[in-house]
């Protein structure tokens, strides 16, 4: 073998296995737009909707065993977030990079105050992780770039809920694909998760978010936990529902019209061929204003408050009349 | 085609790259296999070894090097050959986590490549101490088809048996009637890992082996009392610091995991519970399905552990409660 060969060999091996260079610099601060999702990213999810999510039998049923109050018991305060959940969160993120000796790459790091782990994509080329290996929160993911797309993809990862405050549920087999591109001062993530257990197909979220030039000066989450719920100090006890008794179950279905199927979280359900079967079926609440299809209400909590709905009578779904600032009167009364 | 004499040019020459290349370290360190097994470093001195039966945790220091539990016997030869990758220094103590051959098969000859925590001058041949639960020696002893040589060499029933080994306080807890009626788990206290032994199974639902005293109510103290021995890392949640677990079978892990199985085995109990209560049958129990939401991810449909087992194993506790 000649040295040019060798030369030639050396280089086209080290170049696959040396850590990429950027093509696209992601540094920086983004924040969210709240006209995203803002129900999802402002107060909540309400109980019950598990629209838009393809979700296995299994994965219904554990969603109807969740009670808000157990994410509320002393084990489970501080316990981490889905690696994904970042989509759904009304707080920016900071993108860093960490670099070797040479300036290279080695790591673009997704940081933000909620996440409660960060998401590291390796860019270095290192092996996967043996499946006896440790999960983490943020789990183990590695990067490449196609074209100007940073694409991760993540395994590893707790198990943990898909999305905010509704016992969607994700699995320790779930993995998340990520796709990072920055247009000028726009950055477009989307994020695709898939679950053996939980989900009939991907879970797919994109949202743009909007660089920061002020920065956002992440404080390094801390967590500390307390007594939220006494009668179960020291008992072992775990909230949760019986199976088949949710009340919640119906929420949908009671306040907005939407028929249970849909709400209940089909794969079926996310595919616009669904408005087709639906049409005819589905009867929008008669004190939903009729300029705003699609939404009805919003969030009953937030109305007559700045940003809320204003002037709106609506369906409660059977928890009592709502007064001017979308409370019940003798809420408001006192 | 590259030639040896040019491939080793190349080799060189791209070692010699990327050994500019950052190394930024792994937490979880993986030791080059050894004889088919996979061996972990969970800690600067704590190893996990996968592959021989069960989990095998290994801690080692000037001591030399204590192992809970010995894996099967079919794998004993392969796990000498996994704990002399780790360290030297002989086998001083082998603590079994339960009296099932897949911790305990690998005593013999693991054991003999060891030395007695406190040596023998009169014993024949040095041999690792096997400390165990009062129940395994009783188990191993009562079965005719077990070797003695199999036998811990060590017996203890009370809550608790410490040790400081290799500058370490070494915990051996009794959880007995959990898995089996021969449970403990031990805690090193200082490297801060728990070996869980079978209270603690990632790949299914736990096994309650009602034959060998296991059961539901055992299993849930066994799983809340591990939660009070566990850290999580908090309040500074992106460090990691935290204690670790070892389980039985399954990977590492850590609060988050246990926190998971002990509610995912509450929340069937509570099922399970509640069905008994309008007076269902066992397989009307089994039909109703109280493993909804997690059957999926724990259950199996075939082999040693079934979903359907399992259930049985927690109506029958539920139905007819051990009294302490």
């Amino acid at each position: 073998m000649t040295f040019t060969k060798t030369a030639l060999f050396t280089f086209l091996v080290a170049a696959f296995a040396h850590p990429a260079f950027a093509q696209v610099d992601l540094t920086g601060s983004y924040q969210t737009r709240m006209y995203e999702d803002y129900i999802e990213r402002g107060p909540g999810e309400f109980m019950g909707n598990y629209t838009g999510m393809p979700l296995t039998d299994e994965g219904r049923a554990k969603a109807l065993l969740y009670t808000s109050n157990l994410p509320s018991i002393y084990e489970r305060q501080c316990l981490p977030q889905s690696a994904g959940v970042f989509q759904y969160r009304p707080t920016g993120f900071r993108i860093w990079s960490e670099n070797g000796p040479e300036g290279d790459v080695v790591a673009w790091v997704i940081g933000g105050d909620n996440l409660r782990n960060d998401i590291r994509i390796w860019m270095d080329g290192r092996p996967a992780l043996s499946p006896n290996a440790l999960h983490t929160a943020g789990g183990f993911a590695t990067g490449k770039w196609e074209g100007d797309t940073l694409t991760a993809r993540v395994t590893h990862l707790k198990t943990a809920w898909i999305r905010r405050g509704v016992g969607i549920p994700g699995s320790d087999d779930t993995t998340i694909t990520i796709h990072l591109t920055r247009r000028g001062d726009l950055l477009t993530v989307m994020t695709i998760q898939e679950d053996p257990h939980y989900l009939t197909e991907p879970h797919v979220v994109s949202r743009v978010w909007q660089w920061n030039p002020r920065g956002t000066e992440i404080a390094r989450p801390q967590c500390n936990t307390a007594n939220e719920i006494p009668s179960l100090e020291d008992t072992g006890g775990v909230p949760h529902y019986l199976p088949g008794e949710n009340p919640e179950e119906d929420y949908m279905v009671r306040t907005f019209n939407i028929p249970k199927e849909a709400a209940m979280g089909h794969a079926e359900t996310l595919y616009p061929e669904y408005r087709k079967k639906l049409k005819g079926v589905y009867t929008p609440p008669a004190s939903c204003d009729a300029r705003r299809p699609g939404y009805c209400c919003g969030w009953i909590e937030t109305q007559g408050r700045p940003g809320g709905a204003p002037n709106l009578t609506c369906n409660d779904g059977g928890f009592g009349v709502l007064g001017p600032r979308g409370r019940r009167p003798e809420a408001t009364a006192k | 085609m590259i030639e040896p004499k040019g491939f080793i040019q190349a080799g060189l020459a791209l070692l010699f790259v990327m050994a500019g290349s950052p190394a930024i370290a792994q937490t979880q360190g993986r030791i080059a296999p050894a004889a088919g097994l996979e061996t972990i470093q969970v800690r600067e001195n704590v190893y996990a070894i996968f592959g021989a039966g069960a989990n095998v945790t290994a801690h080692v220091g000037e001591d030399g090097v204590i192992l809970v539990d010995s894996g099967s016997t079919a794998t004993a030869a392969q796990l000498v050959a996994a704990v002399k990758a780790i360290s030297a220094k002989p086998v001083r103590l082998i603590v079994n986590t339960s009296a099932d051959m897949d911790h305990i098969g690998g005593n013999e000859v693991v054991g003999a490549t060891g030395i007695e925590m406190n040596p023998d001058l009169f014993a024949d041949e040095p041999h690792a101490t096997v400390l165990s639960h009062e129940s395994v020696l009783t188990r191993l002893s009562g079965d005719d088809k077990i070797s003695s040589e199999l036998w811990p060499s060590e017996t203890f029933t009370s809550r608790v048996r410490s040790m400081y080994l290799n500058d370490d306080a070494v915990m051996v807890y009794r959880m007995t009637g959990a898995h089996t009626d021969g449970d403990t788990v031990v805690l090193f206290r200082k490297a801060d890992v728990i070996a869980t032994g079978d209270i603690i199974d990632l790949r299914s639902f736990p096994v309650i082996d009602m034959k060998k005293g296991g059961s539901i109510q055992g299993e849930l103290d066994a799983l809340n009392r591990l939660l009070e021995m566990t850290v999580p890392a908090m309040p500074m949640v992106l460090k990691e610091g935290r204690t670790l677990l070892v389980p039985g079978h399954g990977r590492v892990s850590d609060y988050a995991e246990l926190v998971e199985y002990r509610d995912m085995v509450t929340t069937i109990k509570d099922n399970v519970e509640a069905l008994i209560a309008k007076g269902m049958t066992l397989e009307q129990v089994k039909a109703a399905n109280p493993t909804a939401g997690y059957r999926s991810r724990w259950g199996k449909e075939s082999g040693p552990w079934t979903t359907d087992m399992f259930v049985e194993a927690v109506y029958s506790g539920l139905k007819n409660p051990v009294k302490p």
